[in-house]
């Protein structure tokens, strides 16, 4: 993967610290399965000490608003749109970005969400045996270094419920963040 | 499809502004096909007088790397062109990451003439129809997104995008730069 100046900063970055390897065209959480935690709406900087980049997550409908701001010379900001739901304890959160310019159009990933008074613990799910279980179970294909599931419907979001929660699905680093009060 | 500023500060100046209507996950000419053609070398802009955009094409090897300029930040595409019957075609992709997306191809038909340059997307109702026949597709946003893997997309253009009712309207016109 090329990394550009923007890709640069989101590497940087305390909420997205690189992008999930398993994305979907279709949502993994539709509206209709949207729940909410009052825990996640609020200020969050990293848990490291130089960390000054700042994530701010806001309720807004159905959906939550999530905006990056990165402590950067270019003034990095980073516009997402969030859907929770929980499957027995554990919690997920379905992100999808606004980049749409004709050449390119936007993709759901989705992470693991631990969100715990002060402080707010974050993975992508795209472990390679949660991206086994997509391409047995979904339709695929390779888009430059990531797996894109291109199955649509329904379909999407039982995969999620069906796997999300399993230990297996994530392999990356945990991010941590705490809430700037 | 929704239109950022980025594309209205390019559509004024009739440069690819990646609004086609048909659109896929896979390219429409591969590498091993693609073709050259040097009239498409060059820089070149919008025929109204006031126009600022430009649009630079280099060669790189089987590929053409296009630079779109105008008010805001540049869009870097690469194209590839094939030919079909007497028809130029390029797939034309974006060369800048997008890590929150993921790229797209579509496909415009070319018409170099001594310092002009006519285009036009392929995304007829007719083509789009075509699509929906013969390939696996979805809708996306209002277009007709290709999501047949492999070379399906290429074999489509080869077998219609030669015919005039794969375009519909004018094409545009941009002139050379000197």
């Amino acid at each position: 993967m090329r990394y550009t100046a923007l890709t640069l900063a989101l590497a940087g970055a305390v909420l997205l610290s690189g992008c999930s390897s398993l994305v979907s065209l279709d949502p993994f959480v539709t509206d209709d399965r949207a729940a909410s935690d009052a825990n996640l709406v609020g200020v969050w900087q990293g848990a490291g000490g130089d960390d000054k980049d700042l994530t701010v997550i806001r309720r807004k409908g159905s959906a939550y608003t999530i905006r990056y701001i990165g402590d950067d010379d270019s003034g990095t900001c980073v516009a997402l749109e969030g859907r929770l739901l929980r499957v027995g304890d554990a919690e997920f959160m379905d992100l999808v970005g606004n980049d749409k310019n004709g050449f390119a159009i936007p993709v759901h990933m989705v992470a693991r969400v631990w969100p715990e008074g002060g402080a707010l613990r974050w993975v992508f799910l795209d472990s390679d045996w949660l991206k086994d279980q997509a391409k047995q179970s979904l339709g695929t294909q390779a888009a430059g270094d990531r797996t894109l599931i291109t199955t649509k419907g329904a379909a999407v979001a039982q995969f999620l419920e069906k796997f999300g929660a399993d230990e297996k699905a994530y392999s990356g680093e945990m991010k941590q963040w705490v809430r700037v009060p | 499809m929704r239109h950022p500023a980025l594309i209205l500060a390019f559509a004024s100046a009739a440069l690819l502004t990646g609004c086609s209507k048909l659109i896929s996950l896979n390219p429409f000419v591969a590498d091993a096909q693609a073709a050259a053609d040097p009239a498409l070398v060059g820089t070149w802009k919008g025929t109204g007088s006031d126009e600022k955009g430009r649009m630079a094409i280099e060669q790189r090897g089987s590929v053409y790397a296009i630079r779109i300029e105008g008010d805001a930040k540049p869009i870097h595409l690469e194209g590839r062109l094939t030919r079909v019957g007497d028809a130029e075609l390029m797939d034309v992709t974006t060369a800048d990451e997008h890590d929150l997306a993921v790229a797209v191809h579509l496909v415009v038909r070319l018409w170099p003439s001594a310092g002009a340059l006519k285009w036009a997307y392929l995304d007829s109702d007719w083509l789009r129809a075509q699509a929906r026949q013969a390939l696996a597709t979805q809708p996306s946003d209002g277009n007709t997104l290709i999501s047949a893997p492999g070379d399906a997309a290429a074999r489509f253009l080869k077998k219609f995008g030669g015919d005039p009712r794969a375009y519909s309207g004018e094409p545009n016109q941009l002139v050379r730069v000197p």
